[in-house]
């Protein structure tokens, strides 16, 4: 179940990456939108401040048909001559100018459709008005005293000069100007002016926020006022910004040195919204004319809100084949993984159980399992064995370690491991272990008595059988005469005492069986090679589950062995009986396993 | 005596209506102690005007104070008219000194109308006691302050005011800038007159007697001049009554 528990880990890894970089992402997404829509607004603030610089341009530049029409010319003449100018001069001046009023609108594309449209002024030199249209206060002034000569836009002009300028009137209208000097006479003195007026209105704010894409708002803050005033306001029609409500605080405003000085604020928050706010050039400069550029930070809530502003072409971003595979991928992998882990055992188990059942095999057969499989099959084939047990039969279960060694002793009585530096005899064995003394005895006087030195020699260790001597021959080993030291092969050199990294050298019978080619001599000796492993196996594990190690020896182990595999070769007809060494309840076990082959 | 007055009144009221200045105060109304008077008529140039700078113009056009986006010159207009100066009707008055009655020329006070964005005239000087009307020709709204008087303006509007001792207060707009009026409180004052466009200056009508003139430019008087209109003729002073720089080649001289 490994890959199974790896993939459940990954998705979860996955999921809690996924969270994550959720929110990661919102918090980062919305920190970039607010740095971005900072920089925004103070863009929005220079593409106005642009704008009204590059309007002031167009419409003196479109006054020039003004400034060069005759019908005008002609008529501001007439009127510099007498003090007082009649209606006979006056009406053919307002008529021109009514059509050209209209013909700069279409110029500039600012007809004043539904708002204030652009009025026109002709002024004489002595800077009365001579005639005018489309002036949203015209009624509040008589022609006979109607003057504009004071204001230096108009005075400038007067005296050759282009000039644009913004008036401020009654603390809360601004107006956008502009004016040209009218020559009649080259080398002669203006004879005259032509003005063009512009109120800053709504429809010349949305005029400003259609071409700028920037909700803009005029405000008047007038020095001797009680407040801001707002003049002319407008959004972009996408846009989230709305002015409706909007309090602005004069004292921030004259609070703010930039602001005052440059003429260019610090962004500031009001509400959702942020705002920069910019002084307009001209008279209204210091008359507390302005505007304000706003924007709002979209900024995501949290995860829930995330596709609160998908549109269509959002969704349409999102590749779909890629998404899907990945998707794809995972489940097949899952699937890969429960397949591989969990059914093909579950069948496999499924399938010997099977067999079991129809007899077709005694037990179900473990090497085959694996996992968790395995502790079934293991189960099971104990509880079969209990069965046969409790019915008499022989059991197959594995042995039990005080069967096949007898009672451990707590003190160790002898190692089957240990050294002999000296080069005297080793020390005597207990005379509780009978069986010990004469292997014992059989130990060369002098060398190391390695694990190898507890095999049986060659010769003796079989029986005329071909098989080996049974148990009960054991003690006549002693008979066999050991080989001499001289003779005796040299122990294997470990340099670790490191049971995992010892190397088994080949038995003395097994290499002489090769020579001789008796395969029952090599067959016992593999069963004697398999019993050496199987011991050192058993002490490693009982080592390892921290029980005592002491005292074991392989003489006992293995005549225990050949008992045992005698017996369950008489009850299954096997030939061969494998044994196991397994951890069973934190304790070193062996089990037996008949083999028929 | 009443004919001998008629000349004085119609001069009065051709004045007021070549000024346009309704409410009077603003012509020679030159009488002999005495009650003698005679028709005589002075002439006289002012000069140097175009050397004035009026200070809420000049200042309008000062290239640091954000006042435009942009100021460009007409190539077609030659460069001597493009300064901007004092205009000789507007802004600058010619006050008369001498024996008089100033009740007739003030007999309805002074005005200054605010009209085109400024204080027309300028400047006025006043005996002792002569009201001074702040009149709102303009569309839109001032607001004059400076002593004594501080208020909203509407269109239309008038406000009276009788300026305390002498000397000169100026007073100035906080809605519209451009406006600057000046009020100066002089003894001796008869009468004010202004000016044509082009600086020249007839005073139709004086009595016999001895007179000052005195041009005021922003509150201060810059050129004055005395002479004597004789019992028969005119007088026409020669010399330009210089109120600014003017050319080396005038030459002065009084008949």
């Amino acid at each position: 179940m490994i890959l199974s528990r790896f993939w459940y880990a990954i998705l979860a890894v996955l999921c809690v990456a996924s969270t994550s970089l959720v929110f990661v992402a919102i918090h980062e997404h919305n920190r970039l939108r607010e740095s971005d829509t900072r920089l925004i607004i103070d863009h929005d603030r220079d593409i106005v401040d642009w704008f009204l610089r590059i309007d002031a341009r167009k419409r003196l530049d479109a006054l020039a048909i003004a400034s060069g029409d005759d019908q005008l010319r002609n008529g501001r003449l007439k009127a510099n001559g007498p003090d007082k100018v009649g209606a006979d001069v006056r009406d053919p001046v307002k008529k021109r100018l009514g059509e050209l009023a209209t013909k700069i609108g279409q110029l500039i594309k600012d007809e004043g459709k539904g708002t204030s449209p652009i009025a026109l002024f002709a002024v004489d030199a002595r800077g009365r008005v001579v005639a005018h249209v489309n002036y949203d206060r015209a009624a509040m002034v008589k022609d006979e005293y109607f003057e504009m000569g004071g204001f230096p836009v108009v005075a400038d002009a007067l005296h050759g000069w282009l000039r644009d300028d913004t008036w401020v009137f009654d603390r809360d209208a601004i107006y956008r100007v502009v004016a040209r000097p009218v020559v009649s006479a080259e080398g002669s003195p203006p004879s005259g002016a032509v003005v063009a007026v512009r109120r800053v209105d709504d429809g010349y704010a949305k005029m400003i926020s259609e071409r700028t894409e920037s909700p803009v708002v005029f405000y008047v803050a007038a020095p001797d006022g009680d407040g801001v005033r707002i003049a002319a306001r407008a959004v972009p029609d996408k846009s989230d910004v709305n002015f409706e409500g909007l309090s602005l605080d004069a004292k921030k405003l004259a609070a703010d040195k930039a602001y005052v000085e440059q003429g260019a604020s610090a962004l500031t928050q009001h509400g959702p919204m942020t705002m920069a706010f910019a002084r307009i050039v001209g008279m209204g400069w210091d008359m507390g004319a302005g505007y304000a550029v706003a924007r709002k930070v979209a900024v995501i809530d949290g995860p829930g809100s995330l596709l609160n502003n998908a549109d269509e072409s959002d969704k349409k971003a999102v590749p779909v084949p890629v998404v899907a595979g990945v998707g794809v991928a995972a489940l097949l992998l899952g699937l890969l993984f429960t397949f591989l882990e969990h059914s093909r055992p579950l069948s496999r188990l499924a399938g010997e159980a099977k067999k079991f059942a129809k007899g077709e095999q005694d037990a179900i057969p473990l090497p085959k399992l694996g996992g968790q499989t395995r502790k079934i099959g293991q189960d099971v084939n104990d509880g079969v064995e209990r069965v046969i047990a409790k019915g008499g039969g022989a059991s197959r279960k594995a042995a039990d370690l005080e069967q096949i060694l007898g009672p451990v002793p707590a003190a160790p009585q002898m190692s089957a491991f240990s050294f002999n530096f000296d080069g005297g005899a080793p020390p005597a064995a207990p005379a509780s272990s009978p069986a010990a003394a004469p292997a014992a005895a059989a130990k060369p006087p002098a060398g190391i008595d390695d694990m190898f030195a507890n095999l049986p020699p060659a010769g003796a260790a079989v029986a005329p059988s071909g098989r080996p001597t049974p148990p009960a021959a054991a003690p006549a080993a002693p008979a066999v005469t050991p080989k001499a030291p001289a003779a005796a092969p040299p122990p294997p050199k470990v340099e670790e005492e490191d049971d995992a990294t010892l190397v088994a050298r080949i038995p003395d019978e097994l290499m002489n069986a090769s020579k001789t080619g008796e395969q029952q001599q090599i067959d016992d000796a593999e069963e004697m090679l398999h019993w050496k492993q199987t011991f050192d196996d058993f002490v490693a594990l009982r080592g390892k589950c921290g029980e005592a190690t002491a005292g074991l020896s392989f003489d006992k182990f293995q005549l225990q062995l050949r008992k045992n595999k005698e017996q369950l070769v008489k009850q299954y007809g096997c030939k061969r009986v494998k044994f196991t060494v397994y951890e069973k309840d934190g304790k070193a076990a062996l089990k037996a396993t008949p083999i028929k082959d | 005596m009443r004919q001998n007055q008629r000349p004085l009144l119609r001069s009065l009221f051709s004045g007021l209506l070549a000024l346009g200045l309704p409410l009077g105060g603003a012509l020679v109304l030159a009488s002999v102690p005495g009650g003698v008077a005679r028709a005589g008529d002075l002439k006289v140039r002012l000069a140097g005007i175009d050397a004035l700078r009026p200070s809420a113009l000049a200042s309008a056009t000062a290239a640091d104070k954000h006042l435009y986006t942009l100021r460009e010159l007409d190539p077609l207009v030659p460069q001597k008219y493009t300064t901007i100066a004092a205009k000789a009707d507007k802004d600058v008055t010619v006050a008369i000194y001498g024996a008089g009655d100033p009740s007739l020329a003030f007999k309805f006070g002074a005005t200054i109308r605010l009209a085109g964005g400024r204080a027309v005239p300028a400047t006025v000087v006043v005996p002792p006691g002569t009201p001074v009307f702040f009149r709102n020709d303009d569309p839109f709204t001032h607001h004059i302050v400076g002593k004594g008087l501080e208020r909203d303006l509407k269109p239309g509007e008038s406000h009276k005011l009788v300026p305390e001792g002498k000397g000169v207060t100026i007073y100035g707009d906080t809605l519209i800038p451009s406006v600057k009026a000046w009020i100066a409180v002089d003894d001796g004052v008869i009468a004010n007159v202004w000016p044509q466009p082009d600086g020249s200056l007839k005073v139709p009508d004086m009595a016999a007697a001895e007179f000052t003139i005195k041009a005021w430019f922003e509150g201060n008087a810059k050129a004055s001049t005395s002479f004597k209109v004789p019992a028969t003729g005119s007088v026409e002073i020669k010399d330009p009554l210089a109120v600014g720089p003017v050319p080396p080649s005038s030459s002065s001289s009084a008949k």
